[in-house]
């Protein structure tokens, strides 16, 4: 039930991305010298929040339920005991904001291992990914590198079959990964990343359009 | 293809005036499409029109793999058609027929020489070969040229083609003398007989065979007993050219019973003066163009459904639609008359005898109008009308006919049908008023030095089209309960004196009931603050548009250009780029478009659809011909005619 919940999530993100498209999610990695660190997952739909508020009252979209505020925060609360109860993570904080539809939800790790655990265990509760049996890497750290991984089990999109509109969508929706270490940065491999100019921060922004069709990645291996 | 070229040629060569020959064409004709060369003649240059590129292009498609001569005497048949003997200034004439042998149609052309008529198929038969022969009949003469027949008499030429009619599957073939065969009770079943143990072999001594001399047989297939035996009975092929000959012959002969010249209603609308005439027997055209809905086997009557020809026929028999062109300076004209005695036109006349509901007037912005459509019509007269043809119909399927019927009548104890007649009065006005500006704040983030993430609140503006939509109702308390329906269902919030059908920060739709009028629009300020005095007088419809929202039953109204400069304002080009490009090939050629019924529905229910054309300096004529031309040359390189 719950799995199913967090799919219909899922459904409502990328029901507003088909017809609204404007949103951004952010995840945040502070990684301290001993290999400890704090997370942050963010969710902001603010840039379609007449649409989804609009969903949300009619209780259906294309045939599908669509979860109410009381579903969202018991799904929340889900995801917070869920890591709450993984080892090596912990103060686990949660922010929900039903007026701009921003939701948050971050904590502490031990280790990098912690947070990828903690991560494939959420993952595992969602069927569109655990059933196609993915062995899903995030995260990986050495003596002197750190990485993210990005080999998600998608189709690539063809978007020679989308309408200008949806294309138009696909652009205007953002996935931003902000890693931030406490040694400076030698050197980085994806190119779409920005270093900070102190080099111990690295940002990278992406379309939504550029992941799916495979044309732009997320993952970016660091080297200090 | 090459087959249609030569009339359509004709049509563009033609230029002038003679003398009537409508007399070849029968009054049964399914349609008729008449082309007043003369008059098209004096709006435009036809000759200069004939030296276009894409004139160039088909002529050069048309006359591939002829030789030299052959080119420059077609070449001279569409510059002079006199000289072929064609009276090239006159109504030319394309009809088309289905009857009971197939679909025809044809292109008829007066004459003022027959025989220079002769003299050009003469010489193009030797391209279709020595076994064509012209063939005289007396009063007149016919050549098959492949596919398609050239014919003449002294006054008229006829091109003519056509498909045989499929004839109809014949069931009774299986209807065949039963085999004699008498089953002899008395005679007791044969009893089984009793098999013997078969003996274990003893010694098997092989043979050799002796030399197998293998006989050819003389003949395993005797043509002669299959031809004999097969009886097609059932399925009788006739040359399609031979129905094609026959009925070019009834053309030509005037031996098809009384002309259309006999037909009142059809001198009349052909007697207005008009570039182009498009004729319509209407339910003759819908069985032609629909295959007859099951055509020669009536597949659903096999099923005892009931046959929806027959339906159409009681439906259309006895109505014409008559289609006249005008091409103006600026501007292009289609007048449209339904006309007849058949009960459509009957039940149509009935229909739109509805008032428009002059409440509404007052609630249409025409500042910044886009387009608009409207539309009434009397229910009860229209439910009525249409009951009696569906319960014909139905009393002649006797299998469901009488169970409908029934039902029909315990559904009218069910829904009381005055009621239904008012709360829904038959009309609906839909309008585009202008671009709506809604202001929209959204939360956004930036990044400090560290790519720390501050909100930051940021408003977008959007674009939205200003609608409007109302209808007339009767009983307000059951409006109220239809609306409550969607309330119960969250669709809409009770506001006090409107709903509110959210959508977010100037997303928002409005119902609103007042005085009759039921109104759904997202102008929220005419809603919440005007409701009662409506829009001030000053923005209101200009006078032209009221005028032809009151005496129309049908109303639509286009301001392309308006609409162009409103898409300016919006994200279109980002967001519906096809949209986009559409516009901007029409923007620049259509100012306006308008469709016009008439309430004035006697003798005959009639329409108008006006474009009119940016330019205002040339003919519309030669507008739409440049454009084909453009189309035709950009096509040119891509796919051959």
């Amino acid at each position: 039930m719950t799995a199913s919940k967090i799919q219909r999530l899922f459904l409502l993100f990328f029901a507003v991305q088909i017809l609204q498209g404007c949103f951004e999610i952010r995840e945040e990695v502070d990684l301290r010298a001993d290999g400890s660190g704090r997370f942050t997952f963010t969710v902001n739909l603010s840039e379609s929040k007449a649409k989804v508020a609009s969903y949300m009252r009619l209780g259906t979209f294309n045939g599908q339920e669509v979860p109410t505020p009381a579903d969202i925060e018991e799904e929340i609360g889900f995801l917070k005991k869920t890591l709450s109860a993984c080892k090596g993570i912990s103060e686990i904080r949660t922010y929900s904001n039903f007026q701009d539809y921003i939701f948050s939800i971050s904590g502490q790790f031990a280790d990098v291992q912690s947070l990828n655990a903690a991560m494939e265990r959420i993952e595992a509760t969602m069927p569109v990914l655990s059933e196609q049996g993915a062995q899903l890497r995030n995260f990986g750290v050495g003596t002197h590198s750190f990485r993210r991984y990005f080999d998600y089990p998608m189709e690539l999109m063809d978007d020679s079959n989308l309408t200008t509109l949806e294309r138009y969508m696909l652009q205007q929706a953002r996935v931003v990964s902000v890693y931030r270490f406490q040694e400076p940065i030698r050197e980085y491999s994806n190119p779409q990343a920005q270093l900070a100019p102190n080099r111990r921060a690295i940002k990278l922004e992406i379309t939504l359009g550029a992941l799916m069709q495979g044309t732009g990645t997320i993952a970016n291996s660091i080297a200090f | 293809m090459k087959n249609l070229l030569l009339p359509l040629v004709l049509l563009f060569s033609s230029t002038l005036f003679a003398q009537d020959i409508r007399s070849y064409i029968p009054e049964d004709a399914t349609f008729l499409f008449s082309w007043n060369a003369d008059q098209i003649g004096r709006k435009v240059n036809t000759r200069q029109l004939m030296q276009q590129e894409s004139m160039d292009l088909i002529f050069q498609e048309f006359v591939q793999g002829m030789d030299s001569l052959q080119q420059e005497e077609y070449h001279r048949l569409m510059t002079d058609p006199s000289t072929y003997g064609i009276e090239s200034q006159q109504p030319m004439h394309f009809v088309g027929k289905r009857d009971d042998r197939g679909t025809f149609y044809a292109f008829l052309f007066p004459l003022t020489n027959p025989s220079l008529l002769e003299d050009f198929v003469t010489r193009q038969m030797t391209v279709f070969g020595d076994s064509t022969v012209i063939e005289d009949f007396g009063a007149y003469k016919l050549v098959n040229l492949g596919s398609y027949h050239i014919g003449w008499n002294n006054e008229v030429g006829i091109i003519a083609d056509g498909q045989p009619a499929v004839p109809a599957f014949d069931f009774n073939i299986y209807d065949e003398e039963p085999t004699d065969f008498e089953w002899n009770e008395e005679e007791p079943a044969v009893e089984p007989e009793e098999i013997e143990e078969i003996e274990e072999p003893g010694e098997i001594i092989e043979e050799q065979p002796e030399e197998i001399i293998e006989e050819q047989p003389e003949e395993y297939y005797d043509e002669e007993a299959v031809e004999e035996e097969y009886d097609p009975g059932y399925w009788e092929e006739e040359e399609s050219t031979d129905v094609v000959a026959e009925w070019a012959g009834e053309i030509l002969c005037r031996s098809f019973g009384p002309s259309i010249l006999s037909n009142p209603d059809y001198l009349r609308v052909s007697d207005e003066p008009a570039d182009a005439h498009f004729w319509i027997s209407y339910q003759q055209f819908m069985a032609l163009t629909s295959g007859g809905l099951g055509g020669q086997f009536g597949g659903m009557s096999m099923m005892g459904a009931p046959n929806p020809n027959k339906f159409l026929k009681s439906l259309y028999d006895g109505v014409f639609m008559s289609m006249t062109l005008h091409f103006n300076q600026g501007a292009l004209e289609l007048k449209t008359e339904m006309l007849g005695q058949g009960r459509m036109v009957k039940v149509l006349q009935d229909a739109y005898d509805a008032k428009f509901n002059r409440k509404m007037l007052k609630y249409i912005d025409g500042r910044y109008l886009l387009g608009y459509y409207s539309v009434r019509m009397n229910v009860e007269a229209l439910v009525d009308g249409f009951k009696d043809i569906l319960y014909e119909a139905m009393a002649e399927v006797p299998m469901y006919g009488e169970s409908i019927n029934r039902m029909l009548d315990v559904v009218g104890i069910i829904i009381d049908e005055d009621a239904l007649y008012d709360l829904i009065k038959g009309d609906i006005f839909v309008g585009m008023t202008g671009v709506r500006e809604s202001e929209t704040t959204v939360i956004t983030y930036e990044y400090d030095m560290d790519f720390n993430a501050s909100e930051v609140e940021k408003v977008v503006k959007d674009q939205y089209p200003e609608f409007i939509v109302m209808t007339s109702y009767g009983n307000e308390e059951n409006m109220r309960k239809l609306i409550r329906l969607g309330e119960s269902f969250n669709l809409f919030l009770d506001m006090g004196s409107y709903y509110e059908i959210p959508g977010g920060e100037g997303m928002s739709s409005y119902l609103a009931l007042h005085n009759g009028v039921l109104i759904f629009t997202n102008d929220g300020g005419l809603i919440e603050d005007h409701l009662s005095s409506g829009v001030e007088k000053a923005n209101r419809l200009s006078k032209i548009h009221r005028k032809n929202l009151c005496k129309h039953v049908q109303a639509m109204f286009w301001d392309v250009q308006a609409t162009w400069e409103a898409l300016q304002q919006t994200d279109a080009r980002e967001t519906d780029q096809d949209l986009v490009e559409m516009m901007e090939g029409i923007k620049d050629r259509v100012e306006t478009v308008s469709l016009l019924t008439s309430r004035k529905v006697k003798p005959s229910i009639r329409g108008s659809l006006m474009l009119n054309l940016t330019d205002k300096e040339s003919n519309a004529l030669e507008q739409v011909l440049e454009l084909v031309n453009q189309v035709i040359l950009e096509a040119s390189g891509l796919a051959r005619i």
